[in-house]
């Protein structure tokens, strides 16, 4: 059994808004070994980029933070900005679901690469460590690719271009918040294939947030199902497929269309049911 | 699902070519040309769904823009009723421009942030019914917004206050304002939640059933095509590598590119 590298506990998150105190995250409570993939599932709005956000306190400082962020040693709310510095993109590292709006469109990709690790390497290693990114994501060329601009390249090669970026200075974490729902579902199974073969190489642990239990059950150790604010299910993937517990998971997982399915009706969410169940 | 009740199909491609010029230089010569859709044949039957599935760039949308008179196509013909609509004038393609709709993929670009959903919806009526006085194009609206499981109490909102999901449905309401025969779907739920996007099936199918709609339903996912079409044609590089019924593509698939989208799709 390999040692817990995040614990969060009784996690809140609450935003002030127009219309009152808007509470996103309630009480969210799960743990991740080194090197294991979590997978965190739900719909839009249940709460689950904002936790993958919390966890290095990249929300804005204006909104109410509680509960405990342990990370490997260290409490991430207690930290100060330039402890919280040496954190992100050297330990935890972020790819997020639309490349293009990422990348910064005038400078090269190498450029921005190479300016994600110049705070965390040698000056003179820093085009070397970056043409050796570009290759390990599987970029032909890396040497001319290099000088490319993010509108020269598709989708799925900026997407590649993002996780290089991510990858650069080996983090112990990589969160991953819906990397495939903007590309086509060859392309997705591609970068789902990279990432696979990227976690073997270098041993890291991950974060994959998505919508999708269809790429949760490929992919992930276990699952964190989110529902309105709140963890509703939480273990290993195929336990989970296999006897979810909570009606919301079983929705989640009936609503995917299956080939082989033909014109049958497809099983939506219905809310107002869900609700009503809970309270 | 009826498919051959009626001799001639609602629509027939044959031999569709789409090519784009490519410019270069200050006079803006035409160097070469991108051959997006390059000899296109197939025929959508009334009343039924025919799905067109392929990668980004594979010439789908161009397919389906073209049928709706947005490009002009470099050579061949699309027959609508047995009329030739390729090639007509503006003026004669009018009444095309009712009958055939489209539905966008991106439900946030394809409404304008400053109309109201009443604006939106009754824009089309006051082009395409003149006749209709502006109670009755509210009362439309309204009845629009109710086909699409939408609140009439909703009218006066704008675009940002709805989620995607209810979005997508707006764009399907302003569709359905025309009372189209003939329905182009580019990429209907690509950018939906998995949840939200079985409540959009859900719904094109349940209005195809009531209204006796046919659809051209585009998409890159072939589990969701599958799902919805009697035919799915699968497209490549501007060519149609595979034509089948939906049961065939999944049971039989010849085309080595028609196995890698089927291994493509996240399986449960």
């Amino acid at each position: 059994m390999s040692e817990t590298l995040l614990t969060v506990e009784d996690l809140s998150i609450r935003f002030r808004t127009r219309h009152g105190m808007v509470q996103a995250v309630k009480g969210v409570n799960f743990q991740m070994r080194e090197g294991e993939t979590l997978a965190v599932v739900g719909e839009s709005g249940s709460g689950k980029s904002v936790t993958a956000l919390a966890l290095t306190r990249l929300l804005p400082e204006t909104c109410g933070l509680s509960g405990r962020i342990h990370y490997a040693g260290r409490e991430m709310l207690d930290l100060d900005p330039a402890a919280l510095r040496d954190i992100r993109g050297k330990e935890i590292a972020y790819i997020f679901q639309e490349p293009l709006a990422s990348l910064n469109p005038v400078f090269t990709v190498g450029e921005q690469i190479a300016e994600a690790i110049r705070y965390h390497y040698p000056r003179r290693e820093v085009r070397e460590q970056v043409v050796e990114a570009l290759a390990r994501v599987g970029i032909r060329e890396p040497e001319r690719r290099y000088r490319d601009y993010p509108h020269q390249l598709s989708g799925g090669m900026n997407q590649r271009v993002m996780i290089a970026m991510a990858l650069a200075c080996q983090p112990r974490l990589l969160i991953a918040d819906e990397p495939t729902t903007a590309l086509d579902v060859t392309i997705q199974a591609e970068i789902m294939a990279l990432l696979k073969r990227l976690r073997t190489e270098t041993g890291m642990a991950i974060l994959l947030i998505t919508h999708n239990f269809g790429i949760v059950k490929n992919f992930a150790d276990r699952v964190a199902v989110m529902f309105r604010g709140e963890v509703v299910e939480f273990g290993d993937t195929a336990q989970v497929l296999a006897e979810p517990r909570h009606p919301y998971t079983r929705a989640l997982i009936e609503c995917i269309p299956r080939l082989g399915s033909r014109r049958r009706r497809l099983a939506t969410i219905d809310h107002a049911q869900l609700e009503e169940d809970a309270s | 699902m009826s498919a051959t009740d009626t001799p001639a199909p609602l629509l027939r491609v044959s031999g569709l070519k789409v090519h784009f010029p490519v410019r270069a230089g200050v006079f803006r010569r035409t160097v070469g040309y991108i051959r997006a859709v390059d000899g296109v044949s197939f025929e959508v039957p009334r009343g039924t769904t025919v799905g067109l599935v392929g990668e980004s760039g594979s010439g789908k949308s161009t397919i389906g823009r073209a049928i709706a008179g947005i490009h002009r196509p470099t050579a061949g013909t699309i027959h609508y009723q047995g009329t030739e609509i390729s090639g007509l004038s503006a003026a004669a393609f009018f009444p095309y421009r009712k009958r055939i709709q489209m539905i966008f993929q991106d439900p946030f670009n394809s409404l304008n942030p400053r109309m109201s959903i009443e604006q939106v919806l009754a824009e089309p009526l006051e082009i395409h019914f003149p006749a209709l006085s502006r109670g009755e194009r509210r009362a439309r609206s309204a009845e629009l917004l109710q086909r699409v499981e939408i609140s009439p109490d909703c009218l006066g909102r704008y675009p940002h206050e709805f989620s995607g999901g209810q979005r997508q449905r707006i764009g399907i309401a302003r569709a359905l304002a025309m009372e189209p025969e003939f329905l182009i779907c580019d990429e209907p739920v690509s950018a939906l939640d998995v949840s939200v996007q079985a409540q959009i099936v859900n719904l094109l199918q349940d209005l195809q059933e009531q209204l006796g709609l046919t659809y051209l339903f585009i998409a890159h996912d072939l589990a969701v095509v599958e799902h919805i079409a009697d035919t799915v044609l699968v497209m490549t590089n501007g060519e149609i590598v595979e034509q089948a019924s939906a049961e065939m593509i999944y049971r039989d698939p010849q085309h080595e590119y028609t196995r890698k989208l089927l291994a493509a799709v996240p399986s449960l």
